[in-house]
């Protein structure tokens, strides 16, 4: 049974390293030393520094985010696909790629504000969260119910609060779980912006396993960090579900004709130029900036090995794009299993359909840590295999997202009409599933191998030597050692992993937008 | 509980979209001008895209108009925003705020204008007895039925009193049983409260069942208004004739040589269209010229509400076919002859555009 199959797989490469985490935390820590362990006056200080850069950062997507899932959602003007594109290909951006742009940008304006710089980036990603789930939900949402409320006696400011911002707030409060639960969980991006002073949970985690090889005190902060994402993710799910049973019909997008209108679009388009495209644009211009102007030194640098990498970068890229490749292959057959077993229901189905969501949710250090400790028994960790399936299994739930929904488009009166034809089960299962599933299956393995590209978290654990040195590696590792060169070399690698990512994305999302999956979406 | 009773003047009003890019600009509601006694009730008939429903959300302020003027009582509309116009509205698909209970819906104009909570939970009672659901404040809006969702719409469009109800097509999406039933408890309820009220719909048996009088609309323009049974018997013109529903209209001009064509002639005077009656018809071959007789060949007879809906085929050229009712069912082919009654016949001018 192939939904039997992708169960195994995600017992063994999700539950069982995580377990491993939890055992660890509690067997040899016990309950006391644990506590003892959260008491200390630094963790409570990285704790407290770790839900407020979440804090921060979610307020700032929220705000930012809702003038643009407006004018997506129910705004009628040239260029709306290109905007969306815009702001949704980021999101699966690597994060060392856009640490680095948000890093050039604060450099050449000579700020050095680690918070400030750390919500920037996280905004940068998170856009795409507000505007797909808010957007989605948004653009069903009836207009006439606010006509209605006028005619009432309500200005157009009280109709706005009371019906749409009350009609919204299941799909808000969803993304907004969301954007937090992904900032407190972010790693790159405090690593590249918050520098030596600035630590999270996540980093925390990373030293003191890596670094300091304290496991115990890494475990316990693993701990910790569980029971806030199990909590969140939890929560926001139950939203997402409360969002997404809403009327599902869209209305109608009505013309930029009002000054309110305009303003609101000009301010949405801002928030993209300002957020993203300044950014994107001044890592792109610094890593062709050579001592005497501009240049190619930098790119051609890459073909050469630097004395802090063990590899040339163009070796680390060839690297990434094995596993990519690798990663893609392997989550795409669980992902497609896994799928099958969702869709025809069950408890095998509602179980897998809860186990796929968890790699999304757990942090990749976390997981990384669970690998280093969970397989340390079976020597896995000198293996290279470990980097391309700990990839695969946080691919797995993109692949599903996308072919899920295809599948249960088929709907069953399709093969029954199929069936009545004379076609026997295996032929429907050719001629009607997997035609339609096919494509969606192409998409899922797309996002899957984009996601592997940019992995930094939990290959950070599990990177071995030369063979498994991956391209964000060496994007960290080249932006965190002083010099000119080598920082140019770090930009220059971020823009060419960036614009393969971003090309892949935006082609994948072509391919998507024709094959809606309904309101509220995130994948 | 009786709303203060205002009239309503509509003055020379046309309502314009600007097409994007290069399309022209279309005229949806051209030159319009009526005028609404306090307690009146209108209704707005015409074909989809006569512009009925552009000029009921212009009157609400939910769209702007290009020229004229609204004001209701001596109180000019003209730069007063939608939701300060004192007017109601009833939406089709009745537009209920979907997080909000029955109580809440009806109660949200109460809550806006800031009566006491008191005095809206007494008001909201109130409400839903006059429409026959006494009980469903605490419901949910998708447990209600598309009748009870109508019913509920039409109490939250009257809770805050408004000096003028406009309804939108508000009954389009029932069926016809429904409808029916709640055309009679509609009617019966604006008139108990005097209700001045105007009234959308496409439906000619809807709006003779409700309105005081009718306003027909086509292209932007008001064709002609007055009371149901005035418009039936003198309808001014061939398009209000066919809309409301005479299956006789036929152009003087073409029609061949007979007898019966010179009595019409002379009964409509210089109007070009008629309108004619069809007063009995016998199975006789005696055809009396003189006294407005026509020999027809049944054409199909069809069984509609009791009696049978009959074409037939007239040698009068011009006159394609003429559409009577009969008692009995005529089988196709037998010869007829149809009498005219000339003291009925209508003269009309020709349509306009």
């Amino acid at each position: 049974m192939a939904g039997g199959a992708a169960g195994v797989f995600l017992l063994g490469l999700v539950v069982w390293p995580l377990a491993a985490v939890l055992s660890r935390s509690l067997a040899s820590a016990g309950p006391s030393e644990a506590l003892s362990i959260l008491g200390r006056g630094s963790v409570r200080s990285v704790a407290l520094f770790t839900a407020v850069q979440a804090l921060a950062s979610t307020a700032a997507t929220v705000i930012l985010g809702l003038p643009l899932a407006y004018c997506l959602a129910r705004l009628r003007f040239p260029g709306r696909q290109l905007l969306r594109a815009a702001v949704v290909v980021p999101f699966v951006l690597p994060t060392v790629v856009v640490a680095a742009a948000i890093d050039a940008t604060f450099e050449a304006a000579g700020w050095d504000q680690p918070l400030i710089a750390i919500v920037y980036a996280h905004v940068f990603f998170n856009l795409a969260v507000v505007v797909r789930v808010v957007s989605g939900y948004w653009a069903t949402v009836d207009s006439r119910q606010l006509e209605a409320a006028r005619m009432l006696g309500a200005s157009p400011w009280l109709a706005w609060r009371t019906i749409t911002l009350k009609q919204l707030s299941p799909a808000l409060m969803a993304s907004a779980s969301i954007v937090f639960l992904f900032s407190f969980t972010s790693f790159g991006v405090i690593r590249i912006l918050g520098g030596l002073r600035r630590a999270t949970l996540e980093t925390e985690i990373y030293r003191y396993a890596v670094t300091r090889a304290e496991f115990d005190v890494a475990a316990v902060l693993a701990l910790l960090q569980l029971i806030v994402v199990l909590g969140l993710a939890v929560s926001s799910a139950a939203l997402q579900r409360r969002a997404a049973s809403g009327g599902w019909r869209l209305g109608r997008r009505e013309p930029v004709n009002t000054v309110g209108r305009g303003v609101l679009l000009a301010g949405a388009v801002t928030v993209v130029l300002v957020v993203q495209a300044v950014p994107a644009a001044l890592m792109v211009a610094q890593s062709f900036r050579v001592a005497d102007g501009f240049g190619f030194d930098h790119y051609l640098g890459l073909f050469e090995r630097a004395d802090v990498l063990p590899v040339s970068a163009a070796s680390a890229v060839v690297n990434s794009l094995l596993f990519a490749t690798g990663a893609a292959v392997v989550a795409t057959f669980i992902g497609v299993a896994a799928s099958s077993a969702i869709v025809a229901g069950g408890r095998l189905g509602r179980a897998l359909e809860a186990l796929n969501l968890v790699p999304l949710g757990v942090s990749a250090v976390t997981l990384g840590f669970g690998y280093l400790v969970g397989f340390a028994a079976f020597d896995l960790r000198q293996s290279i295999w470990l980097v391309p399936l700990a990839h695969a299994v946080i691919g797995v739930p993109f692949v599903v997202a996308a072919v899920a929904p295809a599948m249960r488009s088929v709907s069953l009166r399709t093969r029954q009409a199929a069936a009545v034809l004379g076609a026997s089960p295996a032929v429907v299962w050719r001629t009607i599933d997997w035609p339609i599933t096919r494509r969606a299956a192409l998409t899922g393995a797309g996002f899957a191998a984009a996601v592997s590209l940019g992995e930094f978290g939990a290959t950070s654990f599990l990177a071995r030597g030369q063979e498994s040195f991956t391209a964000p590696l060496a994007i960290f590792r080249l932006l965190s050692t002083p010099g000119q060169t080598l920082r140019g070399q770090a930009l220059a690698l971020s823009v060419v992993v960036g614009v393969v990512v971003a090309l892949m994305a935006a082609f994948l999302e072509r391919g998507r937008s024709s094959s809606v999956s309904g309101p509220g979406g995130l994948l | 509980m009786k709303p203060l009773a205002a009239g309503l003047t509509v003055d020379a009003v046309s309502v314009r979209y600007s097409g994007s890019g290069r399309e022209h600009t279309v005229v949806a509601v051209n030159e319009v001008s009526l005028e609404l006694d306090p307690g009146e009730v209108v209704a707005f008939v015409g074909p989809s895209g006569s512009g009925k429903s552009t000029l009921l959300r212009a009157i609400a302020g939910l769209e702007p108009l290009a020229s004229g003027r609204v004001s209701v009582g001596e109180r000019n509309l003209e730069s007063v925003p939608a939701h300060a116009r004192g007017v109601g509205m009833m939406f089709q698909d009745n537009a209920l705020f979907a997080h909000l209970s029955v109580g809440d819906n009806i109660g949200y104009g109460l809550k806006v204008a800031g009566r006491s909570n008191d005095d809206q939970r007494r008001r909201v009672a109130e409400l839903l007895d006059l429409v026959g659901l006494s009980g469903y404040e605490d419901r949910s809006v998708d447990q209600l039925s598309g009748g009870e969702g109508q019913r509920v719409a039409l109490a939250r469009a009257l809770a805050p009193e408004p000096s003028v109800l406009l309804l939108d097509e508000p009954l389009g999406s029932l069926d016809r049983l429904l409808r029916d039933q709640l055309i009679d408890d509609l009617g019966r309820l604006l008139r108990d409260i005097g209700q001045t009220a105007l009234y959308v719909t496409h439906d000619q048996d809807e709006a003779f069942a409700l309105a005081d009088r009718l306003a027909v609309l086509s292209g932007g323009r008001l064709r002609q208004i007055g009371p149901p049974d005035q418009l039936w018997r003198e309808p001014r013109s061939g398009f209000v004739a066919r809309f409301l529903g005479h299956p006789n209209v036929v152009e003087l001009a073409g029609l061949g040589d007979h007898p019966v064509v010179a009595s019409l002639r002379q009964q409509c005077g210089d109007q070009p269209v008629a309108l004619i009656p069809v007063a009995a018809i016998s199975p006789t071959e005696a055809v009396d010229a003189r006294s407005g007789s026509l020999a027809v060949v049944v054409q199909s007879c069809r069984f509609n509400q009791g009696t049978y809906d009959v074409v037939a085929d007239t040698d009068l050229a011009g006159l394609d076919r003429l559409v009577f009712r009969s008692i009995e069912s005529i089988e196709p082919g037998e010869n007829l002859v149809v009498s005219v009654d000339l003291d009925a016949v209508v003269g009309m001018a020709a349509d306009a555009d």
